[in-house]
């Protein structure tokens, strides 16, 4: 790779309520490179949306402080892009897909007038020239029976087939990066294989770039190249999938990892599973130091007085603790900070 | 009643809804099942395939069309309100969602006592020792006694539901999706608690989840659900060692692993699942199912004994030693 990453965000913090008092995200960094999935792995409200939302722009005016460093996506400057901009680029450039799809489908307009509509505030193009490609995008997401399914309205339909009028209409105009919210989360196990294998072949065939936010470790091995791993509002371990799950360097990944109850065909259920002690602290009650320290089984004294930089394990997998060699076996610590 | 009786025997139950347009949607279609005293039976399977609905009925919450439910060798339909209450008494459910089923307005000391007062279980002051011992047995200290369900987390919130459905000394536990909706972090914890309290009260358990991973781990006994009927039952770790029905085979295949290396190829099953309102002639599986044959299409596949312990309604539930049949 050459020059900058496609999408680039640094050191992005985002509060609500007055002056941004609750800091919902903190000071969150990654790249993504075109072609690529990202997975944003964490707890219920540990700010993974509030990412989402921010790289869309989407929040309501004057509701979220965003701030960051640098918040770029294929050389364009998105700190510097004002509501107007943003709205042109959301649907063309960059595209959303959420956990619940009749939230942003409208009951009382058929699937192939929402599709046209959102094709046609993007690309100038005839009506007829417009139908071909929903048409195409059916297809593409497997609708059965395409032709006839136009002219349905979104309750008339599964709940799988929902989720996939919701990746035709953010796939719609071809954008580059695709942030999907949980898109399988409300579906069954045989749907969502379904979806995510959908996903992946859209993804090669256009190139897209994907950031896939979830709380399923099972999800993210399938599909993840690269994982970001949230706690209470920061990132705290980011890295190549198979580095994550094979040689997690923080101690709330490698607790995801182990309580995670798995079924392996061959292999007896093993006893008790592992537990991470405790729950998640509220923003107002954050503990001084590491925001996991309270749970973390491998604290020491300094993981309390102060928050860990972050620090390379190997080659692109880093990790905001300061103690990662505690966890996996061949863990190859370099000192040195990243920048 | 010997103590070996089985804690529940549902023979199939059938209930089926009308809906406003004059549609029927089969629920529950000639189920049945029976649970020993200290067993865990695992209910599995897709959205709206009729799991809560068969919990429901297990519980007295709802009335089958047909078929009869007995709770401790007694049939539920023919208790008279007395024994009904009793009955009651004996079996307990534990909800999906904590905040739902925990009334908001009582604190958690209370939450838990209610049961108590309802039975008349015991003196004043024995209740309230029950219930001090029943929230710390479940994780909860006497501090967190008096604080209303908004107060704790959800995982709090859970196991105050547990402690809630112990209260009674049930023999019967019907837990529907119980981790389901807390976060990964707390999973374990109350999977942990709900196996130790089963072990120590000898409880029996009706799990009901769509999470294979979890059912692995906490039963004895599966049984796997496909548009109202149980396609495939057995023990545990035979039926997801070596699967006798289709339906089985591409759940198992669907399961997203935490294993990056072992990714899988493609999806392992095409379709949606059909709708209960408009079920497929004969087996309900086969419009998705890579292995169907005409007769799948015109005949029912009963749920009938392939091995000791084991069952499989699919037609060619002997053939699924040979892999290579299934395409997945
Ligand atoms: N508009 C808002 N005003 C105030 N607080 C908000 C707002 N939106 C989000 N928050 C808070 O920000 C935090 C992070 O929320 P976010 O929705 O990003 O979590 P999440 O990681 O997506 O969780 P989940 O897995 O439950 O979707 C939460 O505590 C939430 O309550
Ligand atoms: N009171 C009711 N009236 C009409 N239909 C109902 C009623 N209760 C359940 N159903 C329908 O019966 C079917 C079975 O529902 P049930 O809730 O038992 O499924 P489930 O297996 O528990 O699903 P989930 O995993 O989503 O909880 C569904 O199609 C549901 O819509
Ligand atoms: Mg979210
Ligand atoms: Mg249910």
């Amino acid at each position: 790779m050459t020059g900058e990453p496609f999408l680039s965000i640094r050191n992005l913090t985002v509060g609500f309520g007055a002056g941004g008092a609750i800091r919902a995200v903190r000071d969150v960094s990654f790249d993504l490179e075109a072609g690529k999935t990202l997975c944003l792995v964490g707890e219920s409200g540990s700010g993974k949306s509030v990412t989402a939302t921010s790289i869309m722009g989407l929040h309501k005016p004057g509701s979220a402080h965003v701030e960051a460093a640098t918040m770029r996506l294929d050389g364009i400057n998105l700190l510097e892009c004002d509501e107007r901009e943003m709205s042109r680029l959301r649907g063309s450039l960059m595209a959303m897909i959420f956990q619940d799809p009749m939230s942003s489908l409208n009951p009382a307009l058929t699937i192939g007038f929402q599709l046209r509509e959102a094709l046609l505030l993007h690309e100038k193009m005839s009506t007829r020239a417009a139908n071909a490609r929903v048409m195409e995008v059916l297809q593409r997401v497997r609708i059965p029976d395409a032709a006839r399914r136009m002219s349905a309205y979104p309750h008339q339909l599964s709940g799988g087939m929902r989720q996939r009028i919701m990746i035709a209409m953010a796939l719609i105009c071809r954008p580059r990066l695709l942030i999907a919210d949980e898109p399988t989360t409300a579906l069954d196990v045989t749907v969502q294989a379904q979806i995510l294998w959908l996903l992946s072949e859209l993804q090669r065939e256009f190139g897209t770039a994907i950031i896939f936010i979830t709380h399923d470790l099972g999800v993210v091995a399938e599909i993840a190249d690269d994982v970001a791993v949230m706690y209470a509002g920061s990132l705290v371990e980011r890295g190549p999938v198979h580095a994550i799950f094979e040689n997690p360097a923080h101690g709330y990944t490698a607790g995801l990892l182990r309580a995670t109850a798995e079924f392996v065909p061959g292999e007896p259920s093993r006893g008790r599973l592992e537990e991470i002690p405790g729950n998640v602290p509220s923003f107002s009650m954050l503990p001084q130091g590491c925001s996991f320290v309270e749970r973390c089984r491998f604290a020491v004294d300094s993981c309390h007085r102060r928050t860990p930089d972050w620090r390379d394990v190997t080659f692109g997998h880093a990790s905001r603790c300061d103690q990662p060699v505690a966890y996996g076996p061949t863990a190859n610590l370099t000192v040195e900070v990243s920048a | 009643m010997s103590d070996n009786t089985d804690v529940l025997v549902a023979d199939k139950l059938v209930r089926h809804f009308k809906t406003g347009k004059g549609q029927t949607v089969h629920a529950v279609n000639d189920v049945s099942l029976s649970i020993a005293p200290g067993e865990t039976l695992a209910l599995v399977g897709e959205s709206g395939c009729g799991k809560s609905t068969l919990g429901r009925m297990i519980m007295g919450l709802d009335r089958p069309d047909s078929g009869a439910v007995h709770l401790l060798g007694r049939d539920l339909a023919r208790m008279g309100n007395r024994d009904l209450h009793t009955a009651r008494r004996s079996v307990q459910m534990i909800f999906q969602d904590p905040s739902a089923s925990l009334d908001p307005r009582w604190t958690a000391e209370a939450i838990v006592r209610e049961p108590l007062d309802n039975f008349r279980i015991g003196t004043s002051a024995e209740r309230r020792d029950h219930v001090l011992q029943l929230l710390s047995k479940v994780g909860l200290r006497p501090d967190q006694a008096k604080r209303y369900p908004h107060e704790l987390s959800g995982g709090q919130r859970q196991r105050l539901g547990i402690a809630r459905a112990l209260a009674t000394r049930p023999r019967l536990v019907v837990a529907d999706e119980p981790v389901s909706a807390l976060d990964v972090s707390i999973r374990a914890q109350v999977i942990n608690l709900l196996c130790d309290l089963r072990d120590e009260m000898k409880l029996s358990l009706l799990f009901i989840s769509h999470d294979i991973g979890v059912v692995s781990h906490i039963s004895n006994r599966i049984a796997v659900m496909y548009l109202g009927r149980i396609v495939e039952a057995g023990e545990t770790a035979a039926v997801l060692n070596a699967p006798q029905h289709p339906y089985t085979v591409g759940l198992l295949e669907s399961v997203p692993r935490p294993r990056p290396a072992d990714r899988r190829q493609r999806a392992p099953l095409e379709g949606d699942p059909p709708s209960p309102i408009n079920l497929p002639s004969g087996c309900a599986f086969r419009t998705r199912c890579p292995m169907a044959v005409d007769v799948c299409a015109n005949v029912v596949p009963p749920l009938r004994p392939t091995a000791p312990g084991r069952f499989s309604a699919c037609h060619r539930a002997d053939d699924m030693t040979k892999k290579e049949l299934l395409n997945v």
